[in-house]
C-alpha cells in the first residue's frame, strides 16, 4: 500500500504540467489565417509561461516562422538561433535557420568543415544530457576505482584508467557548456552593420560597428538602447531594436 | 646551273595559301649540303664538288680539304639562287648559295673527302664527308646496267614524285659485291624524302648492297623486264616532295659490282665492273596562281576521299565522330586539313576538335561534331581544294554528305523560356502546432552543474580515502602474498581436483595453510596447527572457541593425511579437506 502511494506520487510528479494553452492555440489560428503579427503577439504571451525547454524551443521556432513570413529574415534567424540553444538537435530548426541565414546573406551556421562539424557535435547535447553523460561516465570509473582500492591488480587499474579517459571525453561538452558564451547573448538583427556609439546618443560619431548576424553580449540597457560587448572586446551602445536576445 | 650566277624570281601570289607546311622549308635553319658530280671517276678525269648552303646570307668557306691523290682547284662562285613568294599576303624568301670546286684525281683508289668548314651567318657548319672512287678504266658496261627514273620529269611544287633505281648484272657471273655510287643520295636541296624505304609485303628482299660505300641498304629483287633477260635485276624506290620551285640536278651515278674472294687472311676483289647512269635534271615548277582558291590549303596530287560517321542517330548536342580519309598520290602528310568551323555548311554543328593521323599513303582526320538543332538532317560535304598536277587545275574534292537523324533534347521544355517550366522555391518548414507543456517536476533541476562537479571531485576523493583505509588495515591488497592468500582456497580446490594421491593432497593442503598464513610452504611442514592457532589466539571468546575448533579440525586432517602418506592409512575424502579449509578460512579471515 505504501509502495503504491509512493509510485503514484512519483508518477504525478514526473508528468509535465499542462500550460494554459489559449495564447498558443490562438497564435496558431492567427498564423493559419496569415496574421503573422497577431500570431507573434500570442506566442510571445505564451512564452511568458513556464515551459519545458523543448516546448519552449518549439515556441521559439514558431516565432521564427512568423518572423520569416513577415519578411523579417534577420529576426527569424534570431528566433531560430534561440530555439537551437534549447533544443540543438531539432532538424527543422536547423533547416529554417540555414535558409534564413542564406536569405539574409549570412554565412551558413554549419559550414560543413571539420571545425563546424565538431562544434555542432559538441553543442548537440542539451545541458541536462551533458551533465548526465558526465555522471554516467563516472559510474564505471567509481566502480573500477573501488575495486582497485579493495583488491588492487593491474587489470583493474587499467580499466580505471580507461574509464577516466571516457570521463575526460564526456567532460568536453560539459566544460564547453559551463564556459558557454556571453551571459546575455544577443544577435545583431539589423543589417548590414550597426554602428556602435560610446554613449546612448544617436548624434555621436560611431566608434565601431557590428555586422548583422554577429553575436554580442549585453552588458547594460537603457530605454531604447542596449550596451553590448563584441567578440573583439569593443563596447558600445546600439539601438535596442538592432539586437535580439537569444535567451528567452 | 652552268652560269656562275642564276637568279630565279618566282611569281608573286596575292591569293591566300593558308599555312602551307612547306613554308617551314623556306625560312628554316641554314642547311648545308655537298655533292660530287660523280662517285666514280677515271684517273685524271675532272670531278666537280658542289657545295650548297640554303637559308643563309653570309657564307664563306673556312677550311678546304686536303686529300693525298686528289688535287683541289680554286672554288668558282659563289653563285646564288633566290626564290620569293607572297603567300596569304606575306612574303617568303629563300636563298641558296653554291660553290663549285674542281677535283682532279692523280692516283687510283678510293678516297674519302673530309668535311669542308663553312662560316654561315656567323655559325660554324661543315659538309658531310664524301667518297670518291678513282679507277684506271671503267669496264663492264655490257655486264650490267643502272637506270634511274623519276616518275615525272616535271613536277609541281608540293607534288610528290618517286625515283626508281633499277640495276642488275649478268646472271651468269658470280657477283657477290655491289656498291651504288650515288653522289646525290641524301644531298638534294629543296627535296623532302617522304617514305622510309620499307619494301612492300611479299617483296623479295636482298641485303648486302652498299650505297656510297655504306652497308645496310635493303633492295628488292624483281623479275627481269624485256631486254633484261640475262640479268639479275634489283629495284630501289624512294619518294620525294619538292619544297621549292626550280631545277633539281641528279649527277651521274655508278654501280660497281664485283666478285670478292675471301680467305682467312685477306679479302680482295677478283674482278670489278662499273656501269653508269646518265645525269638528269628534274624541273620543279611553282603552283599556278591562276584559279587558286582562297581556301587552298596546299594539297597537291591525285587524291580520293572517303567519309564516315560512327553514329547516325543522335540527340541534340551528342557527339558524332566524323572520320575523313584522303588517299592517293599526293602530299597527304603536308596539306592543312579543312576546318569545319570555317565552313558555313557546318554552322549547325559544334566542333569540339579533331585528331589527325598522317601517313605517306593516308591522311585521316576524325572530327568531333555535335548537332545543335534537331532540324539537322545530314553531315554536309567537307570540301578540300586540291591542285591536280595531271590536269594542271585546282579542283574541289568533297566528301559525300552523310544523312543523320537528330533527336530533340529530352525534357527540352526545361530549357525553353516559357514552355510550362516548373520551378520550385525553397521555403521553411511549417510551424509546430502541438500543444505546449510546462516542465516536469524536478526536470532540469537534477543533476545540476554543482552535482556533477561534486561527483567529479567525490569519486577520486572517495577512491583515495578507501584505498588508504584498506591499506592501513590489511596492507596492500595487490601485494603478491595477499593475492596468494586470496587465491589459496581456489588453488587447493584445483589441486584436489587434479589428483587424489595422498602425497599430493597433503602438499596442496600444506600450501593452502601457508598461503593463508602468508608463510612459505616449508614453514608448515610438521607445524602443530593447534599450538600455532593458540599462539595467534586474538579475538573474543566465541571467536577463539570457533578458531580452536577449526584448528583442531585442520590438525586432525593434517594428521590423517600424514598417516595416509607415511603410514599407509586410509585416504582422506576431498570434501572433508575442503570443509576443514572452509572452517579454517572463516576463523582466520
Amino acid at each position: 500500500m505504501r509502495l503504491a502511494l509512493v509510485l503514484c506520487l512519483v508518477a504525478v510528479a514526473g508528468k509535465p504540467r499542462a500550460v494554459e494553452g489559449d495564447a498558443f492555440e490562438r497564435g496558431v489560428d492567427a498564423y493559419r489565417r496569415g496574421q503573422w503579427e497577431v500570431a507573434q503577439s500570442y506566442w510571445k504571451e505564451a512564452l511568458a509561461a513556464e515551459l519545458a525547454p523543448q516546448h519552449r524551443a518549439r515556441l521559439l521556432y514558431d516565432l521564427g516562422n512568423a518572423a520569416w513570413r513577415k519578411g523579417e529574415t534577420l529576426e527569424a534567424v534570431g528566433w531560430y538561433a534561440a530555439s537551437l540553444r534549447l533544443d540543438p538537435r531539432r532538424a527543422d530548426t536547423w533547416k529554417n535557420l540555414e535558409l534564413a541565414r542564406a536569405r539574409a546573406g549570412l554565412d551558413p551556421a554549419d559550414r560543413g568543415d571539420l571545425g563546424s562539424t565538431f562544434k555542432r557535435l559538441v553543442s548537440s547535447l542539451r545541458p541536462r544530457e551533458r551533465r548526465g553523460l558526465v555522471l554516467a561516465s563516472l559510474v564505471p570509473l567509481a566502480l573500477f576505482l573501488a575495486l582497485e582500492a579493495l583488491r588492487g591488480g593491474r587489470l583493474v587499474a587499467r580499466l580505471a584508467l580507461a574509464s577516466s579517459l571516457f570521463v575526460a571525453l564526456a567532460l568536453v561538452p560539459f566544460g564547453l557548456g559551463l564556459r558557454g558564451g556571453p551571459e546575455h547573448p544577443l544577435l545583431v538583427v539589423r543589417g548590414p552593420a550597426v554602428p556602435l556609439s560610446s554613449e546612448p546618443r544617436a548624434d555621436l560619431p560611431p566608434i565601431g560597428e557590428v555586422a548583422a548576424g554577429e553575436e554580442v553580449e549585453r552588458i547594460d540597457a537603457l530605454p531604447g538602447w542596449t550596451r553590448v560587448r563584441t567578440r573583439a572586446g569593443l563596447r558600445g551602445w546600439v539601438p535596442e531594436e538592432a539586437v535580439f536576445a537569444l535567451e528567452r | 646551273m652552268r652560269n656562275p650566277t642564276r637568279l630565279f624570281v618566282c611569281a608573286l601570289a596575292l591569293l591566300a595559301w593558308p599555312a602551307h607546311p612547306l613554308r617551314a622549308q623556306r625560312s628554316g635553319e641554314p642547311k648545308v649540303s655537298a655533292q660530287l658530280s660523280t662517285g666514280v671517276a677515271r684517273l685524271g678525269e675532272r670531278v666537280l664538288l658542289t657545295i650548297a648552303v640554303e637559308n643563309a646570307r653570309e657564307v664563306r668557306i673556312t677550311r678546304m680539304p686536303e686529300v693525298p691523290g686528289l688535287a683541289f682547284g680554286d672554288p668558282s662562285g659563289p653563285s646564288s639562287y633566290q626564290s620569293t613568294q607572297i603567300l596569304n599576303g606575306r612574303r617568303y624568301d629563300s636563298f641558296q648559295i653554291n660553290w663549285r670546286l674542281p677535283i682532279r684525281p692523280s692516283q687510283e683508289g678510293e678516297f674519302s673527302i673530309p668535311p669542308i668548314g663553312l662560316d654561315v651567318d656567323g655559325r660554324a657548319l661543315e659538309t658531310r664527308p664524301l667518297r670518291l672512287r678513282v679507277v684506271v678504266d671503267l669496264r663492264g658496261a655490257d655486264l650490267g646496267f643502272l637506270c634511274i627514273r623519276p616518275s615525272s620529269a616535271k613536277v609541281v611544287e608540293g607534288e610528290p614524285f618517286t625515283l626508281e633505281l633499277r640495276f642488275g648484272w649478268d646472271a651468269s657471273t658470280s657477283i657477290n659485291y655491289a656498291d651504288l655510287s650515288l653522289p646525290w643520295w641524301g644531298a638534294l636541296p629543296g627535296l623532302v624524302e617522304l617514305d622510309t624505304g620499307d619494301l612492300p609485303s611479299g617483296a623479295q628482299r636482298v641485303e648486302g648492297v652498299r650505297i656510297n660505300g655504306e652497308s645496310g641498304l635493303v633492295v628488292e629483287q624483281v623479275e627481269s623486264a624485256p631486254g633484261e633477260e640475262n640479268f639479275q635485276v634489283f629495284r630501289l624506290v624512294r619518294s620525294f616532295l619538292p619544297s621549292r620551285p626550280g631545277p633539281v640536278e641528279f649527277p651521274e651515278s655508278f654501280l660497281e659490282f664485283a666478285k670478292i674472294r675471301e680467305n682467312f687472311f685477306d679479302t680482295r676483289k677478283v674482278a670489278s665492273y662499273f656501269v653508269r647512269a646518265e645525269p638528269f635534271t628534274l624541273e620543279v615548277v611553282p603552283l599556278p596562281l591562276e584559279g587558286q582558291p582562297l581556301d587552298y590549303s596546299g594539297a597537291v596530287g591525285t587524291l580520293a576521299v572517303h567519309a564516315s560517321a560512327d553514329v547516325r542517330d543522335v540527340g541534340v548536342g551528342e557527339s558524332i565522330k566524323f572520320t575523313v580519309e584522303w588517299t592517293g598520290q599526293g602530299n597527304l602528310e603536308f596539306f592543312q586539313a579543312p576546318d569545319p568551323k570555317r565552313i558555313d555548311s557546318f554552322h549547325s554543328f559544334r566542333v569540339f576538335g579533331s585528331t589527325e593521323e598522317k601517313r605517306f599513303e593516308l591522311r585521316r582526320v576524325v572530327y568531333d561534331l555535335a548537332p545543335l538543332d534537331e532540324s539537322v538532317r545530314e553531315i554536309p560535304a567537307l570540301p578540300l581544294s586540291v591542285f591536280d598536277p595531271e590536269q594542271g587545275v585546282y579542283r574541289t574534292l568533297a566528301t559525300d554528305a552523310i544523312p543523320i537523324r537528330v533527336r530533340p533534347l529530352e525534357r527540352s521544355a526545361t530549357l525553353g523560356e516559357d514552355a510550362g517550366a516548373k520551378s520550385f522555391a525553397s521555403d521553411i518548414e511549417d510551424i509546430d502546432a502541438r500543444p505546449l507543456a510546462g516542465p516536469s517536476a524536478g526536470e532540469d533541476a537534477f543533476p545540476g552543474d554543482y552535482a556533477v562537479l561534486a561527483s567529479l571531485v567525490s569519486v577520486p576523493l572517495g577512491w583515495i580515502l578507501l584505498r588508504g583505509a584498506v591499506r592501513a588495515r590489511r596492507g596492500d591488497p595487490g601485494a603478491p602474498l595477499e593475492r596468494r592468500r586470496r587465491r589459496a582456497r581456489l588453488s587447493l580446490t584445483r589441486a584436489l581436483s587434479r589428483s587424489t594421491e595422498p602425497r599430493a593432497v597433503l602438499d596442496a593442503f600444506t600450501d593452502y595453510l601457508a598461503a593463508r598464513a602468508k608463510d612459505p610452504p616449508q614453514a608448515w611442514a610438521g607445524r602443530d596447527v593447534e599450538t600455532w592457532a593458540a599462539a595467534r589466539g586474538a579475538g573474543s571468546a566465541p571467536a577463539s572457541q570457533a578458531a580452536r575448533e577449526a584448528a583442531r579440525d585442520v590438525a586432525r586432517v593434517v594428521r590423517r593425511l600424514e598417516a595416509a602418506v607415511f603410514g599407509g592409512g586410509p585416504l582422506v575424502p576431498r570434501e572433508e579437506v575442503l570443509a576443514a579449509a572452509e572452517r579454517w578460512e572463516e576463523t582466520t579471515r
